[in-house]
């Protein structure tokens, strides 16, 4: 049987900003917690800086572990399973996806456009 | 067609909630509705009283209040993004025994919840973002 959840329509969250770039990527992500605890089937979508909130091993200005890789542990537990990275910004900034801190999908540009396109919901954060 | 719209930038840093109201201007005239804005991230700023009293701003201000007095769609602000940049409302105030307040009707303090609905009763949504 169909779960209610099921019909509703897919939101990919956008994340484009690093950590340290104020409230961008801490929101997204409690967007995307919040949305998935009413029912949302949520994606996430890592772009350009945004990429950034996945390197493990990251800490503030005080030396404490960072609440945005706190939260990024948990997206799991939340339903959210699906971490898209587009693989020509990962050669674009140099990163190694041996270097995130979690699972991620490392998708083609042509994938990219398609998730965008068959999102029910697109909010950019 | 059901519009919902999302505001992610603030009046005084932001293209995104001028374009916001020219976007609603252009759906009305092509006999749309619109459903509801909800403001989030720095996109909190446009619910600020304070801000809606000041040139140049208060123009902006009062296009936001005549959607809801006019054509009956919600105002939802993101409560927790507010809180964070020091915007509440006079029952937050009270709560928190402050005798100030600087977010008033017809801008709501609200949950992400809002936001989950306002999408789902929509049958477009879409996101103004700097």
């Amino acid at each position: 049987m169909e779960t209610h959840a099921s019909l509703l329509p897919t939101t990919l969250i956008v994340l484009r900003h690093s950590p340290h770039c104020g409230r961008w990527l801490a929101e997204g992500l409690d967007l995307a917690l919040v949305s998935a605890v009413f029912g949302q089937e949520v994606k996430l979508l890592f772009m350009g800086q945004g990429i950034f909130g996945l390197i493990q091993n990251q800490h503030d200005a005080v030396g404490q572990p960072l609440s945005t890789s706190a939260v990024l542990d948990t997206v799991g537990m939340y339903g959210i399973n699906e971490l898209l990275v587009p693989k020509s910004d990962l050669i674009s900034l140099g990163i190694d996806q041996n270097d995130l801190m979690v699972d991620v999908s490392v998708i083609d540009d042509a994938k990219v456009r398609a998730y965008l396109a068959n999102a029910g919901h697109v909010l950019t954060f | 067609m059901r519009y919902g719209l999302l505001v992610l930038g603030a009046p005084f840093s932001s293209q995104a909630p001028h374009s916001a109201l020219r976007f609603v201007d252009a759906l009305f005239k092509e006999g749309h509705q619109l459903e509801g804005i909800f403001f989030h991230h720095d996109g909190v700023f446009n619910a600020s009283t304070h801000l809606g009293e000041m040139p140049p701003h208060e123009a902006l201000y009062k296009q936001w209040c005549e959607l809801s007095v006019n054509h009956g769609a919600s105002l939802d602000v993101c409560v927790s993004a507010a809180m964070q940049r020091g915007l509440i409302n006079i029952k937050e105030a009270r709560r928190q025994q402050l005798d100030w307040h600087n977010v008033a009707p017809p801008f709501e303090l609200t949950g992400i919840g809002q936001l989950v609905d306002l999408q789902n009763r929509c049958e477009r949504f879409i996101s103004f973002a700097p």
